[in-house]
């Protein structure tokens, strides 16, 4: 499965790339997330409850940030196993400052397993990107009003 | 003696207490502290397991015990057996939960047993499991390029056996000196049956007695028995009974040994307790056995004039992640050995790579071998009628093995015993009116409607098996039948069947071979199947062969049962036994029929023996074990007719007719009824069916949803005939008619299509024809 797309925030670039840094609000950006707490340099453990129709279960997993450079570029890697499958995914966020707006580059792929795969296969991609357009939608609702 | 019940269309004994609900399935059984198991199954193709970690699941209320493979094989567990060995195969172990990797997705790692089935399920969802993902194929030629992942340490090239049958030289010879060769490249995709009963299992143990009982959905009662109990549990044959009660279709998918059936029976002693397991239809779909799954290059060669010189045949078959119980045999003596179907064929070459994958097993799938060995006949004569300009019937009928050829010896092992092909195919021409249809076509492509007529003349093998031949090719058993006939004080009478009904009707068949035997009425008879307790060994039902087999041993013990009852009659007539003859259930001397014993007259005194002749045993009773002397050879042709939208590529078929020829029939309504299953399991394959895996070998059509079984509404009225050549050799002249509607089935479908898809010059597109893949073509024809 793969994702890819940009949104553009109408805020600046330290303002997109603090919250982005910020545990709780990757918790918030993340479908499903229940828990997120640090449990290392940049390595956060998460409890998510994901699901696709039929197929929802609660997921542990862990997320690494890599290659971190501010403001601009990290990496990351959502590694989740639950009892319908395990979800690996691994993406890049990027950010260009635009005339005192924000562009965001993201992509990403993800190898699931298990019933999530074989039951919500065609369902997973669209779901996916709804849920990322959620979130990003959200994070910005929540930078512009503060 | 007049025959009442051979030949009549009856309706099926057993269907009233199906149809209204009171039939007793495995999943409907309870016993008293019965516990529930359910099953943890990885969801990763390949991956090493690091750890399991059961604590959260047993501190789950209502939860009684969590095991995984490690407790199984520490307390001695074996490897689950294949049943059927070639030279130089490579037998890696297969344990009934996976120990340190998991192979295919739905492998099972852990079982959880719990005081309800809800429990047990949620349960399952605690058990952790820390798996290491390794890389994972599933695609059965990918397995075979150097740096593919291995399934096995023992197969590092992921090949099980390499099999060929037939003369490579002659062949290879026969094609140099050909006139015209065509070749082919099929895949014959992966299927996934789908019995409307799930599998499931119940086992208990008797601390008291040390015996187990062992309730399953086995398609052959006996044959798990001996596995279970001689291989992998070692508990001594004599103190496991299995019992196989109504079983909802089977398809091949209840023949095998399952991890699932070992692990009930096996922690039914570790808890105490009885435990049942039902599958759920998502872990049917990757747990029970799949079927086909070849990747095939074949080529055919003439002469001048168009008959056959040779045929070869290359094909790839993918096993899955490890053998299923008969899993080497189907892709090779089911498969190669069906090659000259019923054409002359001087000379065939088959070469056949069995190859492990990260995918669940495969295994006899109805028809199992022989629907993959029609299809690349029968798309071969197609394909070389279409480019020799011939039709494609004619070109049929000049290679066909003419009637006064039989006995007929392939070039690939079998020795047909009897045939009539032309008789097959002339009757199917008259019943779709050939000559008007083929009118009707060149009329309708001129208005722009592309229908088309495809054949399949198939043979099949069934009737399994000879003993000494199957022994003298790897199985690991003898197939015949076993039956008891015991005859009651007052003259009722039970049969016990090794074979096994799941569908077939024989509680109905064998009792009308009974009651015309005996002079009695049906009633009288009862069929008794499916208990180890109670039948003597018995081999099953699978390959077409419970009324051929079966049926046969049945008669044998009816005439053992008819020469003692004989004896008794003349002792209470006071006449010779020679003069004693039997009719419509009544002893008399011969020209004096008006003085006479009854049939229960005769069973009476079988059991009083006051008045009793010396020499003679009390009771009327006997067993017989029949080994056939050949497999039987059902053929016939099938003719399609179908219409192919151009615009959307969806097929619709406007007609099917099916002539078989299964030799004598005892009953024709249950006969129709196997050719229609038949038919809609092949126009699947055709048209709709296919298992498909992912990259990373997850299985996506896993699902209802995805996976496209035929409704209703995608078939047509068959239109069903046959023609009547008795088999030789057996005392029924029966052969078997299970199978032959999914043998013959999809490559007429197949052929149908691609003779409606000719003016776009389209060849072959892969099974299943989706509208889909037919539009693609069509597409990429027009522009080019």
């Amino acid at each position: 499965m793969r994702l890819k797309g940009s949104y553009r925030f109408q805020t600046t670039i330290d303002r997109v790339w603090g919250a982005l840094m910020n545990p709780q609000v990757i918790a918030r950006l993340l479908p499903g997330v229940e828990r997120l707490e640090p449990i290392g340099n940049d390595v956060y453990e998460a409890e998510m409850r994901l699901g696709i129709g039929p197929i929802s279960g609660r997921y542990k997993a862990r997320i690494t940030l890599s290659e971190i450079d501010p403001p601009n570029h990290y990496r990351i890697r959502i590694q989740a196993q639950g009892p319908q499958g395990t979800v690996d995914a691994r993406g890049t966020i990027d950010l260009t400052a635009d005339d005192g707006e924000t562009v965001m580059h993201y992509e990403g792929e993800a190898t699931v397993t298990g019933l999530l795969m074989s039951m919500g296969a065609r369902l997973l991609e669209p779901t996916a990107q709804m849920l990322v357009n959620q979130g990003l939608k959200n994070l910005e609702a929540q930078l512009t009003s503060s | 003696m007049a025959t009442r019940y051979f030949g009549v269309a009856m309706k099926r004994r057993e269907d009233p207490r199906f149809i209204t609900g009171r039939g007793t399935y495995v999943d409907d059984l309870t016993l008293p502290g019965l516990v529930y198991a359910a099953l943890v199954r990885s969801p990763h193709a390949h991956a090493r397991i690091k750890a399991i970690h059961k604590e959260k699941a047993l501190q789950h209320p209502g939860v009684i015990a969590v095991f995984t493979g490690k407790d199984m094989v520490d307390s001695g567990v074996k490897s689950l057996p294949c049943g059927w060995l070639l030279p130089g195969m490579k037998l890696p172990p297969h344990y009934p939960m996976a120990v340190d990797k998991v192979r295919h997705v739905g492998e099972i790692v852990a079982v959880v047993i719990a005081q309800d089935r809800y429990t047990a399920e949620d349960a399952a969802e605690l058990v952790e499991v820390e798996y290491e993902p390794l890389p994972a194929v599933a695609d059965g030629a990918k397995a075979l390029q150097s740096g593919a992942p291995a399934v096995h340490d023992e197969a590092p090239d992921n090949v099980c056996f390499r099999w060929s049958i037939g003369d490579r030289e002659k062949t290879d010879e026969a094609f140099r000196r050909a006139h015209r060769t065509v070749k082919v490249e099929l895949v014959n995709q992966r299927l996934i049956p789908n019995a409307i009963e799930p599998r499931a299992a119940m086992a208990q143990y008797n601390p008291a007695t040390d015996e187990y009982t062992l309730w399953v959905t086995s398609q052959n009662p006996h044959v798990h028995r001996l596995l279970l109990a001689a291989f992998v549990l070692g508990i001594p044959e004599h103190k496991l009974r299995v019992i196989s009660p109504d079983v909802g279709g089977g398809f091949g998918s209840k023949i095998f040994l399952y991890p699932e059936e070992t692990i009930v029976t096996w922690a039914t002693k570790q808890v105490g307790r009885p435990v049942k397991w039902t599958a759920r239809r998502r872990e049917s779909f990757v747990s029970d056995a799949h079927g086909r799954d070849h990747i095939t290059e074949a080529e055919l060669a003439v002469d001048e004039k168009g008959k056959i010189l040779g045929m070869r045949v290359k094909t790839i078959a993918n096993l899955g992640a490890y053998l299923s119980t008969f899993a080497p045999a189907i892709p090779t003596y089911l498969y190669g050995t069906l090659l000259s179907g019923q054409y002359e064929i001087p000379t065939i070459y088959c070469e056949v790579t069995g190859v492990f994958t990260h995918t669940t097993p495969v295994d006899a799938y109805r028809g199992a071998g022989r629907p993959e060995a029609t299809y690349v006949v029968e798309r071969l004569m197609d394909v070389m009628a279409r480019e020799l300009g011939e039709d494609p019937a004619e070109f049929r009928r000049k290679n066909f093995i003419p009637p006064d050829k039989f006995p007929y010896q392939t070039p690939v092992a079998l020795q047909y015993d009897s045939g009539n092909y032309e008789g097959a195919l002339n009757k199917a021409l008259e019943v779709i009116r050939y000559k008007e249809l083929r009118q009707q076509q060149e009329e309708l492509r001129k208005q722009g409607r592309y229908i088309g007529i495809g054949f399949s003349c198939y043979i099949e093998a069934c009737g399994i098996a000879p003993s000494q031949v199957v022994g003298s090719l790897g199985a690991q058993a003898g197939l015949w039948e076993s039956a008891l006939v015991r005859v009651h004080p007052t003259g009722k009478v039970t049969v016990y069947t090794g074979a096994h009904t799941h569908g077939q009707g024989h509680e109905t068949a064998f009792a009308q071979i009974v009651a015309d035997e005996l002079g009695l009425p049906m009633e009288d008879v009862e069929i008794v199947h499916g208990d180890t307790g109670s039948v003597p060994f018995g081999m099953g039902t699978y390959g077409s062969r419970s009324l051929a087999v079966g049926g046969s041993a049945i008669i044998l013990s009816l005439q053992k049962i008819k020469e003692k009852a004989r004896k008794i009659a003349a002792h209470l007539l006071e006449a010779a036994e020679e003069d004693v003859v039997f009719e419509d259930g009544k002893f008399y001397v011969k020209g004096v029929p008006d003085r006479f014993k009854t049939f229960q007259e005769v069973a009476l005194q079988a059991y009083l023996a006051h008045n009793y002749p010396p020499g003679l045993e009390p009771g009327l009773e006997a067993s017989s074990f029949y080994d056939p002397r050949n497999f039987t050879f059902p053929f016939g042709t099938h003719i399609a007719v179908v219409d192919v939208d151009p615009e959307t590529g969806k097929v619709k078929i406007l007609r099917y007719v099916a002539v078989d020829d299964a030799g004598r029939i005892i009953n024709p309504l249950i006969v129709e009824g196997q050719v229609h299953g038949g038919i809609a399991q092949g126009v699947g394959q055709a048209l709709l069916e296919g298992a498909v895996y992912d990259e990373n070998a997850q299985l996506l059509s896993a699902s209802l949803l995805d996976y496209a079984l035929p409704r209703a509404d995608d078939l047509p009225s068959f239109e069903i005939d046959h023609t009547v050549t008795p088999c030789p050799h057996n005392p029924l002249g029966v052969k078997g008619i299970g199978e032959t509607g999914t043998i013959a089935a999809t490559a007429a479908i197949v052929n149908a299509v691609m003779d409606a898809l000719a003016p776009f010059g389209i060849w072959h597109i892969d099974i299943p024809l989706t509208p889909e893949k037919i539009w693609r073509a069509i597409r990429e024809a027009r522009a080019a």
